[in-house]
């Protein structure tokens, strides 16, 4: 609960840089030749206020700059957050509601070539536009809305324990089912009273993917009725966002 | 002509083109193609037809290849895991690309029917079933197809049966019903039902062997384009592009492209352009991903497609959604037990034993959604099992009435019709002669005398697609020009000229696995 909305405090509005247009579409990706020269990607830059921008209990810093923050949260590369979460919550910072700060203020790119952060070693991965759009895209979604990557993310499960392979991982049902399980469970609740073998947890496909109708970064979809639109199935039972938030 | 030797010319200066010789030979057509349609030249990836038109429209071969791999197989239902499994012997990247979100295709929700004339466990001989063998299973499948089909080709599914369907009760755990059925078109009691009664009993078995043996199956990945640099012979299929969410990859081929993508069903459109008679009206047996993309993507490298207005009915679909669902099968297994067709006034309309287009027509011509099929409890045994009827019933797709005076007032057909035309079934029966219809009886029939009785309701759907890519007998595709395509491999409904103008139920797993895995014997071999 504590935690849960830590990282809204990082949400500050950058009025004056490219933000995201409402449409949804990405607006300002550029060669990192024609951005706004921030080489030593300073975050009082933006933040006047430095002390105030921190979480209160963080420990001093010596200086407000991307090199020193990732002496202690080191990156993993594709927004991932193994180590602490940090990942995921500045970029949720960054990117999400009501917050659209151009990608390239803090990583260095140009089509073709590799992601980089600004004046930090290493690479994470090759981008192309359309994976910035999708990080903004999941990050918007995920910081405020209705979807499940939202309801994760307020109950504290970020990108990594998901995606512990990358950003590109495809999640396992072993995942979801470490906190959802077991199997035998979810079955026994949905079995339908009236005809038992129309159990979307034990269908005649098989063992199918949890995510095929609980997608988590888009609406979930209910695959049975592709076929069978005459099946009476719905959602249920899953926490909405009022309540995870009460 | 004269254009055409001067767009040679200028292929030739600009591609490093193995041809010698700038004739107007069918090579210099083609590239004639690519250059009318392009107006470009050089790097470019194959252009049969106008430019900018849908899956035939000019593209530039890849600079560079996102991944390479050894073995790609398109679809993930009977015949690419197949060839998965036989392709993955060996070793070598081999994955399957499946567009749906789950694997198995049409595969995994078909009706479970397999024909084989023997199996390991001898099921006819045990049974007491008569005798069978490949060759009349051959002649019942050309002869069911008005022999259209190839000759070389069926005799290949129909020798190949029985040695594929042991594979997967030995190596995959396969589990087949104690039962044998006469279907629609057979003259032998051969179709072997799996202990599921749906695809799924196969393809989990197939699956269980391709990928005990290494392959991998992608989900959500769709096949955008298949790269050749030209339709020269010698020409063959360098790589594909696959589209995973958003993500769109171009992955090169090192040794195979098999493609077992499935038939065309629910490409209305398509189908409409090769057979308008299938209007866009009917219902469907299959699921939505069975459309015909990968059959474009391969014509426009030059790919031949043979009898593409050969499309098949199910005559016994449920008849408000066109689902095969496991009732709908019963229908089909029980001619050779004595099932009765009969129409909405009770009278039979059609032979039984009668291949599906000719039951599927003469339900048409009816005039009368739907007909029924009438069997009694003696039957249920020999067709399934009575747990499978009891949840049809509860399903409201079965009827039971312990009368036929019951079982017509359940479905609001005249008690003394319905009466007189099994009474009268009976006795012909009794007689071993259908003067009527002239039905083929044989001695395991059982005559509609004891009750308690039960009837489903059935109506014809769109089925199979007959038509497809053109392939020899080791499964490699055939150019228009006759030539088989370097790389390019295909099996299953995404083939066509195996079954002819109809195909006898049953044969559809058959074809799929004998073929899938010869072009998974057959990839190995390649580049």
């Amino acid at each position: 609960m504590k935690k849960r909305w830590r990282y809204v405090a990082w949400a500050i509005f950058w009025s004056s840089l490219d933000i995201l247009g409402g449409s949804g579409q990405v607006q300002a990706v550029k060669d990192s030749s024609k951005s706004p020269s921030v080489n030593q990607a300073s975050c009082t830059q933006c933040h006047d206020d430095w002390a105030a921008t921190l979480p209160a209990k963080h420990k001093p810093v010596a200086q407000a700059s991307l090199q020193v923050c990732v002496q202690c949260h080191s990156p993993q590369g594709w927004g991932m957050d193994a180590r602490n979460a940090f990942d995921t919550r500045i970029h949720m910072a960054h990117l999400g509601d009501q917050v659209g700060v151009d990608c390239l203020q803090c990583h260095q790119w140009a089509p073709g070539g590799p992601l980089l952060l600004h004046g930090v070693g290493g690479q994470y991965g090759r981008f192309t536009l359309g994976d910035f759009e999708l990080m903004r895209e999941i990050y918007l979604a995920a910081s405020s809305s209705s979807l499940l990557d939202h309801e994760h993310l307020v109950q504290g499960v970020t990108c990594s324990a998901c995606h512990a392979d990358g950003f590109f991982d495809q999640v396992d049902n072993g995942i979801c089912l470490s906190c959802h399980g077991p199997m035998d469970t979810l079955i026994a609740k949905t079995t339908p009273k009236q005809f038992p073998d129309r159990n979307p947890h034990k269908s005649h496909l098989g063992e199918i993917s949890c995510t095929v109708c609980h997608v988590l970064h888009g609406q979930q979809k209910i695959y049975c009725l592709e076929c069978h639109p005459n099946f009476k199935l719905r959602f249920d039972g899953a926490p909405s966002l009022k309540q995870a938030m009460e | 002509m004269k254009e055409k030797k001067q767009n040679c010319q200028k292929n030739q200066d600009t591609e490093s083109v193995a041809s010698s010789q700038c004739q107007v030979t069918r090579r210099a057509v083609l590239q004639g193609a690519v250059a009318l349609g392009a107006a470009t030249v050089g790097g470019m990836a194959l252009n049969l037809t106008v430019a900018k038109q849908a899956e035939a429209a000019e593209r530039a071969m890849p600079q560079t290849w996102d991944e390479t791999i050894d073995i790609a197989i398109i679809g993930s239902g009977f015949a690419g895991l197949s060839a998965a499994a036989e392709a993955a012997d060996k070793g070598g990247a081999v994955i399957i690309f499946e567009k749906r979100s789950t694997y198995g295709g049409n595969s995994i929700i078909n009706g479970g029917e397999y024909n084989a004339w023997d199996d390991e466990l001898h099921l006819r001989q045990q049974l007491k079933l008569g005798d069978d063998s490949a060759e009349l299973h051959k002649n019942d499948t050309l002869k069911g197809g008005d022999n259209y089909g190839s000759p070389e080709l069926v005799e290949i599914l129909t020798a190949h049966a029985p040695e594929a369907l042991n594979w997967m009760i030995d190596n995959g755990g396969l589990k087949l019903r104690n039962i044998l059925n006469r279907t629609g078109g057979h003259t032998a009691y051969r179709t072997h039902t799996c202990e599921e009664g749906v695809g799924r009993g196969y393809t989990e078995a197939i699956k269980k062997i391709a990928v005990g043996k290494g392959a991998k199956i992608r989900l959500n990945s769709t096949l955008k384009w298949i790269w050749r640099k030209d339709a020269d012979p010698q020409s063959p299929v360098e790589g594909i592009e696959v589209q995973t969410g958003r993500r769109t990859k171009n992955i090169k081929i090192t040794k195979a492209l098999i493609l077992a993508s499935g038939g065309f069903s629910r490409d209305i459109k398509m189908r409409q352009s090769f057979n308008p008679s299938i209007v866009p009206e009917f219902n469907c047996t299959n699921q939505p991903g069975a459309t015909g993309e990968v059959i474009r993507n391969a014509q426009a490298i030059g790919a031949d497609a043979l009898q593409m207005a050969f499309i098949q009915l199910y005559p016994y679909a449920e008849p408000e959604t066109g689902m095969l669902d496991a009732p709908a099968v019963y229908p089909f297994r029980g001619p050779g037990y004595g099932i009765v067709y009969v129409n909405r006034k009770g009278k039979r309309f059609v032979n039984e034993m009668e291949r599906r287009d000719v039951v599927s027509m003469a339900q048409i011509k009816t005039g009368m959604k739907p007909t029924y099929s009438i069997f009694n409890e003696a039957m249920i045994p020999k067709m399934g099992t009575m747990e499978e009827v009891e949840k049809g019933l509860a399903k409201g797709r079965f009827i039971r009435a312990a009368t036929m005076a019951e079982l017509a007032k359940k479905l609001q057909i005249s008690a003394n019709v319905l009466q007189e035309t099994i009474d009268t079934h009976n006795r012909y029966l009794a007689a071993g002669k259908d003067p009527d219809f002239g039905r083929q009886f044989t001695k395991a029939m059982i005559p509609l005398l004891d009750g308690p009785f039960y009837a489903i309701a059935q109506w014809p759907a769109v089925h199979h697609t007959m038509g497809g890519l053109r392939i020899n007998s080791e499964a490699q595709v055939i150019d228009i020009w006759g030539n088989p395509i370097p790389k390019l491999f295909a099996a299953g409904e995404v083939t066509g000229g195996i079954h002819g103008d109809n195909r006898l139920g049953g044969n559809a797993i058959p074809d799929c696995i004998v073929f899938g895995r010869i072009a998974g014997t057959s990839a190995q071999k390649a580049g």
